[in-house]
């Protein structure tokens, strides 16, 4: 499935360039008649973030300290005074890791659900550079699938807690597209995400035997760590 | 820089690679894991791990695992004979230029029961010892490990099969000098250890160790800091130059009017040896080598011997020997090495004392029999081939006021006997017999000499008595049936069970009433866990997992 959306982000990218080519060609009438694309007042984005937990509760879940999610936002200008903006928006990533743990079948995903507000200094039509702040909520979800649980779902446990990312980037103008000069953005930020450590307790779903499973202690999970992420954004 | 969107991906897939976890979650959990209960806690040897967790039972079943983490490269475990230690052998690590592992000694480990709460185990690095042993020998009195050759893997290209390699382990733990000691090689290799009580030797009470190789008999004092070589005694009948092949030994420590005298059953001859011990002192009086000297004694007994005790008598001490092949037994009198042939019903192959057991409930002969000397009351079982008396029968060695002068008393089981497992107190004058491709097992009461059959639905079954000996639990190993039959009505009573059973354990704890930990090995390690003494479905708890935490 990841190697499915990666392989599908790559084409998004492809066909993005592509795309902006006959932008590039147009650059001298531009010049004359001003920038084909306006500063954003609308904005999505959809990308993959790349997030480091080096925290020793997400080793059951992967073999490294990656976690990549589908990361998409939606923004709106609020306000704008020269080349300065004052953007809010939310945001939402998805995504997890699957591993192996001592042979048993593991995955561990997060959601994050956020609201963002951003600040924009846009020195060039093409060029924009941001800092982000955005607050939110993490709902994280763990199985590991071991032949010994007494329920044929495996071991399961989740959690929710309060997140906050802080974040720096910049966007680069690709070129419009269509008639409506669709604006057409590379974005690429990074920063930290922080959560709260949460105990990662898993037991099998039971039901209502539920008094009757054991528990799995893994430990605390950090999941908080540096994040970048890589996307491309239309804007309006 | 032309970044194309391929080029983003792979970078992001780059990055997504960087960093790593402990090898821990990467070494799968092995099939068929050893399982030791010491009796409060359960003990599971995780290879893979370098690790032993410990399985311990709290307030409403509730189970906790505790890793205790031994030597890296795990060879052997084993338990103490009483059960409540475990010894881990672990090879070590050398570290190669650039490893990234640090160089790591060879090491013992003792897991003692109660390490769960708290208690450190006791790990033994041994400095001087650069090759692993994977053979583990264990002093019942909880003094001396001894390592030793063994197969298997991570063995050294080149092994000296006679070296031994002794742990005090009265010695503080941590770094330790092994006393490395090799035996005076006739050709054999060491098969077997059996570290004796203190022996009633001409120069004193001592503990031996006593090697039995394929082709010899070795004695070792351990309980000097230097001590002298070893006493080998070659084993030959002085009738051809086949070279005789120990298969089990009988300790008598001696008393106040008997010296020690240790037996020695051959694997490919009719003869019995019995060792007796004379001083070897010089002219002053001061001891020459160990100070003292074996005598060897040989009897033909008929036919190859499959077990033999010391036995009290009211004729006095003897060697008693099997010999299933003439349906005979034969008392030797390891003095004057005098026999008496006693028939038996039955080609019986093995023996048991349970004259202990019995106390003063045995009510013809035995230990009750007044102010005469103590004799002893012995179980025959494993017998063979004959229908009808298979099972077992009471072997009085003494004068008896109901039973004839060394009488056999045949007990009504008419399967092959398998295995005879003890009861403790307060029930030992009870035994659980484990037949052989039967679909019976039976409660064996030696005060009345009745034998209650339990039968199953199954051949294949395992057994387990509980450490509070009131009841035994019966499973069927990979099945999923579990019954508690208690001693006291002998009723069974099925536990609701899930998965596939790989052993049954029930342990007890100073805080909590008994728990039965009925263990799953299934690809993970999982657990059952009922109340011991009230098995409920209802209160009973089920676990999963139980390897995956306690990450280093």
């Amino acid at each position: 499935m990841k190697l499915r959306a990666r392989t599908t982000l790559a084409g998004a990218i492809t066909l993005a360039l592509m795309s902006a080519l006959p932008a590039r060609a147009q650059t001298g009438l531009e010049a004359v008649a001003g920038p084909p694309v306006r500063p954003p007042v609308w904005e999505v984005t959809a990308g993959v973030r790349t997030n480091y937990l080096k925290s020793a509760g997400y080793d059951p879940f992967s073999s490294n300290d990656a976690l990549v999610q589908f990361s998409a936002i939606g923004t709106r200008t609020v306000i704008r005074r020269d080349r300065l903006a004052l953007v809010a928006g939310v945001g939402l990533d998805v995504g997890g890791s699957s591993a192996d743990a001592r042979g048993a079948p593991s995955s561990l995903t997060l959601t994050r659900v956020s609201a963002l507000a951003e600040g924009r200094f846009q020195p060039a039509w093409r060029f924009y550079l941001f800092a982000r702040l955005a607050p939110g909520l993490l709902h994280g979800a763990a199985t590991i699938s071991d032949a010994s649980s007494p329920a044929t779902s495996g071991l399961t446990g989740d959690f929710d807690a309060f997140a906050l990312d802080a974040a720096a980037g910049g966007a680069f103008c690709l070129g419009d597209l269509g008639r409506a000069h669709v604006g057409a953005w590379l974005v690429a930020d990074g920063g930290y995400g922080w959560a709260p450590d949460q105990r990662l307790v898993l037991a099998p779903p039971l039901g209502a035997d539920q008094s009757k499973a054991g528990t799995l202690d893994l430990g605390t999970l950090a999941a908080r760590g540096g994040f970048f992420r890589i996307a491309l954004a239309l804007s309006y | 820089m032309n970044l194309t969107g391929p080029r983003l991906a792979w970078v992001a897939l780059l990055a997504a690679g960087c960093g790593g976890r402990p090898a821990f979650w990467s070494s799968p959990i092995a099939s068929s894991l050893p399982a030791f209960n010491l009796g409060t806690e359960v003990a599971l040897v995780d290879a893979s791990a370098d690790r032993v967790v410990l399985l311990s039972v709290g307030h409403a079943q509730s189970l906790t695992a505790t890793s205790v983490p031994v030597g890296v490269n795990i060879l052997n475990a084993a338990a103490s004979p009483d059960g409540t230690k475990l010894y881990v052998v672990s090879a070590g690590h050398r570290a190669q230029l650039g490893d990234g592992q640090p160089d790591e000694h060879p090491s013992l480990t003792v897991v003692a029961a109660g390490t769960a709460a708290g208690a450190p185990p006791a790990r033994y690095d041994l400095t001087n010892v650069t090759d692993p042993l994977a053979g583990l020998a264990i002093d019942p009195s909880g003094r001396w490990v001894v390592l030793y050759p063994s197969d298997g893997n991570n063995q050294p290209f080149v092994q000296n099969p006679n070296e031994l390699a002794m742990i005090d382990l009265s010695q503080p733990a941590g770094p330790t000098l092994a006393v490395v000691h090799t035996l005076m090689s006739f050709g054999g290799h060491p098969q077997r250890f059996t570290f004796t009580p203190p022996l009633a030797l001409p120069i004193g009470q001592h503990p031996l160790l006593v090697v039995e190789s394929d082709q010899d008999v070795s004695l070792l004092r351990l309980d000097l800091d230097n001590p002298p070589p070893e006493i080998t005694i070659p084993l030959t009948n002085g009738s051809d130059t086949r070279l005789l092949t120990p298969a089990g030994i009988a300790v008598y420590p001696g008393d106040t009017t008997t010296g020690a005298s240790i037996g020695i059953r051959l694997a490919n001859d009719n003869d019995v040896v019995a060792l007796q011990f004379v001083a070897n002192l010089d002219a002053g009086g001061n001891p020459i080598g160990n100070g003292f000297l074996p005598t060897v004694n040989l009897t033909d007994v008929g036919g190859i011997a499959s077990d033999i005790a010391f036995v009290r008598t009211d004729g006095g001490l003897r060697l008693g020997a099997l010999v299933p092949t003439k349906s005979k037994a034969t008392l030797i009198d390891p003095t004057t090495n005098l026999t008496e042939d006693v028939a038996l019903p039955a080609p019986y192959q093995s023996l048991s004392v349970v004259t202990d057991s019995l106390g003063t409930a045995s009510g013809c002969g035995g230990a009750a029999a007044g102010a005469a000397p103590p004799t002893d009351v012995a179980l025959l079982w494993n017998g063979t081939t004959v229908q009808g008396q298979e099972g077992v029968a009471f072997w009085e060695l003494g004068q008896a006021g109901c039973q004839p002068y060394r009488s056999i008393d045949t007990v009504g089981i008419t399967d092959v006997v398998a295995d005879v497992l003890d009861v403790p107190t307060p029930n030992a004058t009870l035994k659980v017999l484990q037949t052989r491709s039967a679909n019976t097992f039976y409660i064996l009461n030696l005060a009345n000499r009745t034998a209650a059959p339990l039968e199953t639905a199954d051949d294949n079954i395992g057994l387990s008595v509980s450490p509070l000996g009131d009841q035994v639990w019966t499973f069927v190993p990979g099945g999923t049936t579990v019954f508690a039959t208690r001693f006291a009505d002998e009723l069974p009573r099925s536990l609701l069970i899930e998965r596939p059973v790989a052993g049954v354990y029930e342990v007890g704890s100073a805080d909590t009433d008994p728990a039965v930990i009925v263990l799953h090995d299934d690809g993970g390690v999982g657990a059952t866990v009922y109340d011991a003494t009230m098995p409920d479905d209802a209160t009973r708890r089920l676990y999963g997992g139980l390897l995956l935490g306690g990450a280093p």
